[in-house]
């Protein structure tokens, strides 16, 4: 249920004020962004149009504390679709941004995604070692395992 | 010749050292004179944006700086690179207060940013400036009956790319050129899910899954690719994705670069494949053979 009090009327504003998000206004939720969106293919729960539709409606806490606005892969395939020129990916990493700076999401869970970076480096290193090096002993390559360790704790939901 | 500035970025050191290799082999032959930039730092990739835009903006920046220095266009062969250095190219011209900001951050390391280089994709760059008909009268070991799926992938041609955002050519005409044949592949530039395959393992394999059936079913004997995460994602996870779905993928996931330098006749070994994960050797194997002939005569 929404509450009226609880809207933040401000908020889109403040998302329009960020680089790449003043179209967020223009949206009229002809839905082509989600029409087209292959993370909403494969998971429904993903809803591009609700999430841009929330925020205009003020439902700061709601958006920002959510899971869902990490799950943008950037394609940039929305922003193609788009008839409002609305640049989404672009609200989205400003979406991001504002829940790490207004703490919605754990400090940690922003060092984590640091961390990613990092880590994604060494496993590529590994990766590529494992191939190369010993591609004559068969060996089973699972990217898997190695990305294991770096999960651990990263998925805490926050 | 030609002269450009050459941003290798992060992942041409690492997982698609392939990509390096045949980038580097395919240029003296097509004439163009990569030289490396010099001092050059990561682009400030996707997961550093989400969380601290200004950062991994003054990062790109950076780098924009040091390219500018050189008078020269700022050439990557890697589409999250290129996306990157893009954006915050557009996004320090059209919003004066971050390029003050910017201007600041960089004045402390004492660089200064005019906002004057062009970023551009090595496909591009072969594409416009060194152009198919040129790459045509190089071609001595044509790819004759091999069956290519063109993959673009999301950021070539989104959102600042130079092809089509959904139903892009280029790929298709340089493979054609190469002798080969480019197969329709409707997902052609659908997105490999890029760095969500560490968060979100599940849904990146959902979307890597339904490339590679789009490909296979129209008949690619292997993806040629512009991108290094879509090469890691498709070639990389292609084993667990036939786990997952019970499929049996066999697929070899190329670089376009690579392709291209064996049609050029440059030895197999100076480009990388033995590199690639699922092996290309049999769908290769005409080819290789006459690129050693080729070279020997």
């Amino acid at each position: 249920m929404i509450t009226l009090n609880n809207l933040d009327t401000k908020f889109k504003y403040e998302v329009a004020e960020e680089p790449g998000g003043e179209n967020i206004k223009l949206c009229f939720a002809c839905g082509l962004c989600t029409a087209g969106c292959p993370v909403s293919e494969i998971d429904p729960e993903y809803n591009p149009r609700r999430i841009i539709h929330m925020v205009l409606l003020g439902m700061r806490e709601e958006v920002l504390s959510s899971n869902l606005i990490w799950l943008c892969s950037l394609c940039y395939t929305c922003q193609a679709h788009c008839p409002q020129n609305v640049n989404f990916a672009d609200v989205m990493k400003a979406l991001r941004n504002m829940a790490v700076r207004e703490g919605y999401v754990h400090p940690s869970f922003a060092n984590r995604i640091k961390d990613i970076d990092t880590f994604s480096q060494r496993l590529r290193h590994q990766m590529v070692s494992s191939v190369v090096d010993r591609k004559s002993e068969e060996m089973e390559l699972e990217p898997a395992k190695l990305a294991e360790e770096a999960l651990k704790g990263l998925k805490t939901k926050v | 010749m030609k002269y450009y500035s050459y941003f290798p970025g992060c992942s041409l050191e690492a997982t698609a050292v392939a990509y390096g290799l045949s980038t580097k082999a395919i240029s003296g032959p097509l004439e163009m004179e990569l030289i490396e930039l010099e001092d050059w730092n990561c682009c400030g990739s996707t997961p550093y944006s989400s969380t601290e835009d200004l950062e991994a903006i003054c990062i790109a920046a950076r780098n924009l700086a040091l390219a500018e220095k050189t008078g020269l266009d700022l050439v990557t062969p890697c589409s999250s690179c290129y996306c990157t250095l893009s954006r915050a190219n557009s996004q320090l011209r059209e919003y004066p207060e971050l390029r003050d900001k910017v201007r600041e951050i960089l004045a402390a390391a004492g660089l200064e940013y005019k906002g004057q280089v062009r970023v551009r994709h090595l496909a591009e760059v072969l594409f416009n400036d060194i152009g198919l008909e040129f790459i045509k009268s190089k071609v001595v070991n044509p790819l004759s009956g091999l069956k290519v799926a063109p993959y673009y992938g999301c950021q070539l041609v989104r959102p600042t790319g130079f092809d089509d955002p959904e139903n892009p050519q280029s790929l298709d005409l340089l493979i054609a050129t190469l002798g080969a044949e480019a197969t329709p592949f409707p997902l052609k530039s659908r997105c490999c899910g890029g760095s969500l395959i560490i968060p979100e393992m599940d849904l990146a394999l959902g979307l890597i899954h339904q490339l590679l059936e789009s490909a296979t079913t129209n008949g690619a004997q292997c993806v040629a690719t512009v991108c290094p995460l879509c090469q890691t994602n498709l070639d990389a996870y292609q084993g667990i994705v036939n786990s997952k779905f019970k499929t049996r993928y066999d697929l070899p996931v190329l670089f376009f670069t690579q392709l291209l330098g064996l049609a050029l006749g440059i030895a197999p070994k100076e480009l990388g494949f033995d590199k690639n994960i699922i092996s290309a050797e049999r769908v290769l194997a005409p080819f290789t053979t006459a690129a050693r002939s080729v070279r020997e005569t």
